[in-house]
């Protein structure tokens, strides 16, 4: 078959940066939808060269398109956060999955708790709130994942997970509701601690919460029936 | 003439007539509007895919003269839909003649 290069110059350009899934969801489908445009043309007595470049232009203006298939298709980022949401939701304590991870957390912890203790200001209250907030959100999250996703199924019911896992968090909050615990008058866990909430936030706020948010409105599109953004 | 808003309409309302692919749900939309819905193909195809997120089509592959071609159809909440979009077009359209005709 006949390679065009106007054709896959466009095709290249309106695709970039979708996860692989979309591409070839979008590339063959288009491809197909110019290849008859320049058979017709064709037909019509147009040249070659004169038939592909006009059907290329009737697709319109490629930063347009490639934004409307962004709206609607998962970025390559995106396709690796679906894939790596647990069907189980968010672990209750999250944990760095390898060594890297964790030296990296804990240089940023330290960075972090550094600043932190510079400021001096006194977070001990925004701590708790945060470890509140992420107690919640790993309750309810087996739920919202099982039901936003098509995916293996858990093999626990969501409801004994949120059991199990308000347990866990019923412990933890004892430990963490008393400011007189044992834990608050070691100066090191507490910086770490205090750059981890801070590290939280400010990442959470500025980066991870647009991309996140954008793509938590990409699912809530997709019908749930239908499944569409599969693992 | 700028179709923003108006294109997904104009897809299910082609695709109630039967089963029909992306270049010749195109052709379909201009040949009817003669030429006045004229809009960039490539435009076409983010709002097929959306559609079908949403669940109101559905799409499946076929082989044709060598070609692959992907054919949408539409699914039940897909004619709910249109029956409901083409309803508010209406009203609009009709409050649209209204004044611009200078009616009271």
């Amino acid at each position: 078959m006949i390679r065009y290069q106007e054709l896959d110059n466009w095709l290249s350009q309106a695709t970039a940066g979708l996860c692989d899934e979309a591409k070839t969801r979008i590339a063959p489908e288009l491809e197909s939808h110019v290849r008859e445009a320049i058979a017709n043309l064709h037909e019509q007595g147009i040249d070659e060269a004169d038939a592909v470049r006009a059907a290329v232009t009737t697709l319109g203006d490629v930063k347009k398109a490639r934004r409307a298939f962004r709206r609607i298709h998962l970025t390559e980022w995106e396709a690796k956060t679906v894939q790596s949401v647990n069907p189980y939701g968010t672990p209750v304590l999250p944990l760095p999955s390898s060594f890297v991870s964790l030296c990296r957390l804990l240089i940023a912890l330290f960075l972090v708790g550094i600043i932190g203790a510079v400021i001096g200001a006194d977070l001990w209250l925004l701590m708790r709130g945060a470890v509140g907030a992420i107690v919640v959100a790993s309750w309810i999250s087996p739920l919202v994942a099982q039901r936003l996703l098509k995916r293996p199924r858990a093999k626990r019911s969501p409801a004994r997970i949120v059991l199990d896992r308000a347990i866990i968090s019923f412990v933890v909050s004892i430990i963490f509701a008393r400011p007189e615990s044992w834990w608050r008058y070691v100066d090191i866990w507490q910086i770490v601690f205090e750059g981890y909430i801070r590290l939280n936030f400010a990442t959470a706020f500025l980066f991870v919460g647009y991309r996140h948010l954008r793509l938590w409105r990409k699912m809530m599109l997709c019908d749930k029936s239908a499944g569409s953004y599969e693992r | 003439m700028n179709l923003k808003g108006t294109l997904a309409l104009l897809v299910l309302q082609t695709l109630a007539e039967g089963p029909n692919h992306g270049y010749r749900i195109a052709q379909t939309i201009k040949k009817r509007s003669k030429g006045v819905l004229d809009f960039q193909e490539g435009a076409l195809y983010p709002c097929l895919h959306g559609l079908e997120k949403q669940g109101l089509l559905e799409s499946s592959e076929s082989i044709e003269q060598g070609r692959t071609r992907r054919y949408y159809h539409l699914t039940q909440n897909g004619r709910r839909e249109l029956a409901d979009q083409r309803q508010q077009w209406e009203k609009v359209f009709k409050a649209m003649k209204l004044v611009l005709e200078g009616g009271t």
